[in-house]
């Protein structure tokens, strides 16, 4: 697909570039012969013309079905979705810094810790016991995130908080908890990075989980761990965004290219 | 104490005991109250018709099953099975079938010491030892008689082991419980012989605790775990603001809630009583209540320390100690090459596993407790005379218990128990939240010493001098030894010590503060030799000599010397240690047993490893070595706690930390390699062990961290100088 | 009120109850089972450990509607006779003082070796550090676990 795409665009190319030069050597063969011409560029032989435009259209063609094959692969990539004459690399940096200050408060840092173990708190100290992140994000043992989270924050201060289950229909399962930090393997760490790092770990499919930008809005809009961060539990503070705020940074971000601060 | 002077001043208490007290017990028991059977140690319901007393401590039933007496409450330092494996020793029963029940309250089971019922300040083993021996060789000797006489023949020529009696002429044979009725019948002796150590079979050897199967396999019952036919639950709140009260509440913000049956004031506070202790907890955070701050309202960690220095650098001294010239710091610093320090020991909480709870039921005519007690005695003479009724009405009875510390000496849990019941007419246990307990409990003080010493041209300690500033601990634990200027166990370890030290004096002054103070484990040891230990280290440094040289330089006492030497030996003291590693010691003799700590750890930015703890102690006999290990290693276990991270601050009047993540305990991933060396001496110098276990290994900590770093510290825990143990 | 069933050491156990209550009080006070224990409340202490699908739980914080359907272990169910491995060997080494973590330490111990028959040091500090014990008995703890691992390998080596 992507192949197609470059072939598509580099015949475009070529054919709208050899019907520009071979129409300017035509038009320079005539040059003495009419001034309007030359200071258009358009040959007024009829002939040349009708090669043009055919030429011209063919040239579109190849453009658009370059371009739709590029849509098609940003379906799969974090590429932008609007058109890259609405690209506000500025506005995109400027709303990546107001999330930024959300993926660095401690209800989401905590659990996108740089080491083996989650944080807690609003000062983020180590979470007690010892507890571990676990090959697969879960905890060990008899320590597994599980094992004391439960499906609802439960009430009072300092006690666990929690968070339900998602299904792959999208609806909120409270039989199970759902409580974990990213796998060894894809740690997704937020704490310690630079708005620059995080910004381009983000978009990184490698880093991010495989996410798309589409999928990468729908996370932080509707994943029941996110929006746990704005109904944390007695004792723990929300972060400086609303959470409306917060995703339409977010889409505000990718929408206007993704760029990242330097 | 002799076993002569032991059995004329017991003979006429246990038969006392046994014509009276035992039997009330024993009615109460088969009344349709205490129809649930309590399972104290091994499951076993207490027969009680069918057995036979022989004395207040051993009773014998025909079907040959024998139950022996513990009178000291088991908080995990195996002393309901040490003791009564002495009872047994003498006796010569079969320990693998003996079954263990815990006392009532009677004078028969005071400890001899201060003729008190009890149970701490490491004086269990001490105190009853002699007294156990007596009452099993007693008990023997009217069975040897008893079958001497069914035999006619010579008690002299029979003797008791694994349970039987023998005729060593004819090799007969009796089982105790075919010949206990008549044993009864005989007159207790006057001397019972005492079996020599030399023919020991179950002291010096470790045994299984007797309540290790129930608690491995959840039936051992702790005071949260009793219950009563027909009991209901309170979920207590105190006071906020400690001395505060109870102003109003809103009895209807509760009732309607589930399983809610009333709302009690009590002293300071109140309790809401339901069918189930989730309920009334539940009920308790809906409930509409306030109360009045009192007068410590603004009673705080930084206030309560200007306190402290204010009495430090102040007039006023109560002098309790004087030896030799006594000379005071000034005089020293006249007189001498002269260095002065002052150390700072921590608030902490005793934060027993099992959260402070009491089992009552009170009646027009009676009171019955169940819980998990130190001071028994102290809870039937409180409730005789807050419920007006006489002491043989109230009946104060034993559970295991989920730590102790110190802390359940105590009563006010008992006698919060106690009223609830009284005002619904029903059996009660009263429960306190973690949140509850770690803020009202009566803690262990922080203590200030400042230390001067006067040094002759050797370098060797000539003067010392103590000043001592603490608030009382053993006001509501035992008040007759508490006066208006004077806490004798706030001084221990300074009022004796083993370093020749010719003139000595300790002045003391006596706090008075905004918040409850009490004993905890270690009592006054804790913070003293914290104090003395991390001086006389830096005395050596002073004077550039090796610790251990310039500790055995200034002992004489042959037990203190072994002690230290074999630490010498066990830790390779002497050994080269890589670089970056380096050690630290401390001796003392506490709660009568000597004990020595070498730490070998290492420094990294702030954290400290520790590779190793070698510990000795000479407790005079290991009566059981196995047990005496466990209490030790987890008494180094506490003191790295103690060092480290245990601390109580107070803010507006109240106790800032609530539970085990603000106020922290030394963890598993924490805990080194810790190993204890047992030396014996003699029965003679039989010393306590419950307590010992962190009172030399928290001065080590400090001494090492100096060794290692370079650096000294003199505050506790060491976490607010930033270190932390990895 | 809603009745909440599950499978409970072995047997089916039905019961109406408040489905948000506790796991631990369910157990502790409308069953009877007190073996499993209340020591902090906010799963910190471990005392209050059981096993859930063989899963070591706190039951403090877990409600009672989590385990409708499932099968639920406590120390009351560890063995019949005191004969799981960890039983055996905390009973060799004599591990408990005051014994009132030591469910919690045995269940968070067991769930281990279900896991990981041979644990290393290692892997038993991972496991073991949320297991609070005032009396300090970590050392016996740790090396009882190495016992109940060898007790379990002549067990499955006898088959």
């Amino acid at each position: 697909m992507k192949s197609y795409a470059v072939l598509a665009f580099r015949c475009a190319l070529e054919f709208v570039g050899v019907q520009y030069f071979s129409n300017k050597a035509a038009r320079l063969g005539r040059a003495n012969d009419n001034q309007s011409e030359r200071l258009t560029g358009i040959r007024t032989n009829r002939v040349t013309i009708h090669r043009f435009r055919w030429g011209l259209l063919f040239a579109s063609c190849c453009v658009m079905s370059a371009y739709l094959c590029a849509q098609l692969i940003s379906a799969h990539t974090a590429q932008p979705t609007k058109t890259s004459t609405e690209i506000n690399e500025a506005k995109a940096i400027a709303a990546f810094n107001a999330a930024y200050s959300v993926l660095t408060y401690p209800r989401c840092l905590n659990c996108h810790p740089a080491g083996n173990a989650p944080l807690q708190g609003d000062d983020s100290h180590p979470h007690f016991d010892r507890v571990q992140r676990g090959e697969d994000g879960n905890g060990v043992y008899a320590l597994k995130c599980n094992n004391c989270h439960q499906a609802q924050n439960r009430s009072g201060l300092n006690m666990p908080p929690g968070a339900p289950n998602l299904l792959a229909n999208g609806s909120l399962d409270y039989t199970t908890p759902r409580w974990h930090l990213p796998s060894a393997q894809t740690p997704m760490i937020f704490q310690g990075r630079t708005p620059a790092q995080l910004c381009l770990q983000l978009k990184d499919p490698k880093q991010n989980g495989g996410l798309t930008a589409e999928q990468l809005i729908h996370h932080v809009s509707a994943d029941s761990l996110v929006l746990w961060g704005w109904n944390p539990g007695e004792g723990r503070s929300t972060p400086p965004l609303t959470h409306d705020e917060f995703v339409s940074k977010v889409r505000d971000w990718l929408e206007n290219g993704g760029s990242c601060p330097k | 104490m002799s076993s002569q002077n032991v059995s004329r001043r017991f003979f006429l208490s246990t038969s006392i005991a046994t014509g009276g007290g035992l039997l009330i017990g024993y009615s109460l028991s088969s009344s349709g109250l205490l129809g649930e059977v309590v399972r104290a140690s091994r499951g076993s319901k207490p027969t009680a018709d069918s057995q036979i007393p022989l004395n207040a401590w051993i009773r014998i039933s025909p079907n040959d099953e024998v139950t022996l007496i513990s009178s000291q409450s088991e908080m995990g330092q195996g002393i309901m099975t040490t003791l009564p494996a002495v009872l047994a020793e003498e006796l010569g029963a079969d320990w693998t079938r003996v079954k263990v029940e815990f006392s009532t309250v009677a004078p028969a089971y005071r400890n001899p010491r201060i003729n008190w019922q009890f149970t701490g300040n490491s004086e269990s083993t001490t105190g009853f030892f002699e007294l156990m021996r007596t009452m099993g060789a007693s008990a023997r000797e009217m069975l040897l008689t008893a079958a001497a006489n069914r035999w006619r023949v010579k008690a002299e020529e029979c003797y008791a082991e694994n349970g039987r009696i023998f005729h060593k002429l004819t090799g007969r044979t009796l089982k105790f419980g075919e010949i206990a009725e008549d044993a009864a019948k005989v007159s207790p002796p006057q001397n019972p012989k005492l079996k020599p150590q030399s023919e020991w079979k179950l002291l010096g050897r470790s045994l299984p605790r007797v309540e290790l199967a129930s608690k491995l396999n959840g039936t051992a019952i702790f005071g949260l775990d009793f219950v009563l036919p027909g009991m209901v639950y309170a979920a207590a709140m105190q006071s906020p603001i400690h001395g505060g009260s109870l102003s109003s509440f809103e009895r209807e913000s509760a009732m309607n809630l589930p399983g809610v049956i009333d709302v009690v004031p009590i002293s300071n506070g109140l309790a809401v009583v339901a069918s189930q202790y989730w309920q009334a907890r539940q009920a308790l955070k809906s409930l509409k209540v306030s109360f009045d701050g009192g007068p410590n309202s603004t009673v705080s960690t930084d206030g309560l320390m200007k306190q402290y220095r204010d009495a430090l650098e102040g007039n006023s001294w109560k002098t309790v100690r004087t030896a030799g010239d006594a000379l005071g710091e000034k005089e020293i610093a006249a007189k001498h090459d002269f260095f002065s320090q002052e150390y700072e020991s921590q608030f902490m909480a005793h934060a027993t596993m099992e959260p402070m709870n009491c089992t009552a039921y009170v009646t027009n005519d009676s009171c019955t407790i169940w819980g998990p007690l130190q001071g028994p005695e102290l809870a039937k003479l409180t409730l005789a005379g807050m419920l007006k009724l006489p002491p043989e009405k109230i009946s104060v009875n034993r559970t295991l218990l989920g730590g102790g510390f110190g802390r359940r000496l105590l009563v006010d849990f008992v006698v919060q128990a106690a009223l609830v019941s009284k005002a619904v007419g029903k059996p009660v246990k009263v429960v306190w939240s973690r949140e509850e307990d770690m803020q009202h409990d009566v803690y262990r003080p922080a203590t200030l010493n400042h230390i001067t010493a006067g040094l002759d041209k050797s370098g060797k300690p000539l003067a010392i001098a103590h000043k001592v500033v603490s608030p009382s601990i053993l006001q509501f634990v035992y008040p007759p030894a508490v006066t208006e200027e004077n806490d004798p166990s706030c001084l221990e370890g300074l009022m004796e010590t083993h370093y020749e030290i010719p003139s000595q004096r300790v002045d003391f002054k006596l706090l008075k503060v905004g918040v409850p103070t009490s004993v905890l484990r270690t009592t006054g040891y804790g913070p003293n030799i914290f104090a003395v230990e991390s001086f006389i280290d830096e005395l050596a440094f002073k004077v550039k000599q090796d610790p251990y040289d310039f500790r055995r330089r200034l002992l004489k006492d042959e037990r203190s010397l072994k002690v230290l030497e074999t630490l010498v030996e066990k830790s390779e003291w002497r050994k080269p240690l890589p670089k970056g590693v380096a050690r630290g010691m401390a001796y003392t003799e506490a709660f009568r047993t000597h004990t020595a700590h070498v730490v070998e750890l290492s420094v990294k930015d702030n954290l400290i490893q520790i590779h190793r703890i070698v510990c000795v102690i000479d407790c005079g006999v290991a009566l059981d070595p196995d047990i005496t290990k466990n209490s030790i290693e987890g008494g180094a276990v506490w003191g790295l706690g103690v060092a480290f991270k245990s601390n109580i601050s107070f803010k507006d009047g109240r106790t800032v930390e609530s539970n085990f993540h603000n106020y922290q305990i030394a963890q598993m991933d924490e805990t080194p390699p810790i190993e204890v060396h047992i030396v014996n001496s003699s029965t003679k110098g039989l010393g306590g062990t419950g307590e010992v276990g962190p009172v030399t290994l928290v001065p080590a900590v400090a001494n090492a961290i100096f060794a290692a770093t370079g650096k000294r510290y003199r505050s506790l825990p060491l976490s607010r100088h930033g270190l932390k143990l990895t | 009120m809603k009745k909440v069933s599950f499978i409970l050491n072995g047997k089916s156990t039905s019961l109406e109850t408040d489905p948000d209550k506790p796991l631990l009080w369910v157990l502790r006070e409308e069953i009877g089972l007190t073996g499993t224990k209340y020591g902090c409340g906010m799963a910190i202490c471990g005392c209050c450990t059981v096993h859930l699908e063989g899963d070591a739980i706190r039951s403090c914080v877990t409600p009672v509607s989590r385990v409708e359907g499932k099968r639920v272990t406590t120390i009351e169910g560890l063995s019949a006779d005191l004969s799981h491995p960890v039983q055996r060997a905390w009973m060799e080494i004599q591990v408990p003082q005051c014994g009132y973590c030591q469910p919690g330490q045995m269940m968070s111990a067991a769930c281990l070796l279900a896991q990981n028959p041979k644990p290393t040091d290692s892997d038993i500090t991972d496991a073991m550090s949320g297991n609070l014990c005032r009396c300090g008995t970590y050392q016996r703890v740790r090396r009882a676990i190495h016992r109940a691992a060898e007790i379990g390998a002549e067990k499955g080596a006898r088959g």
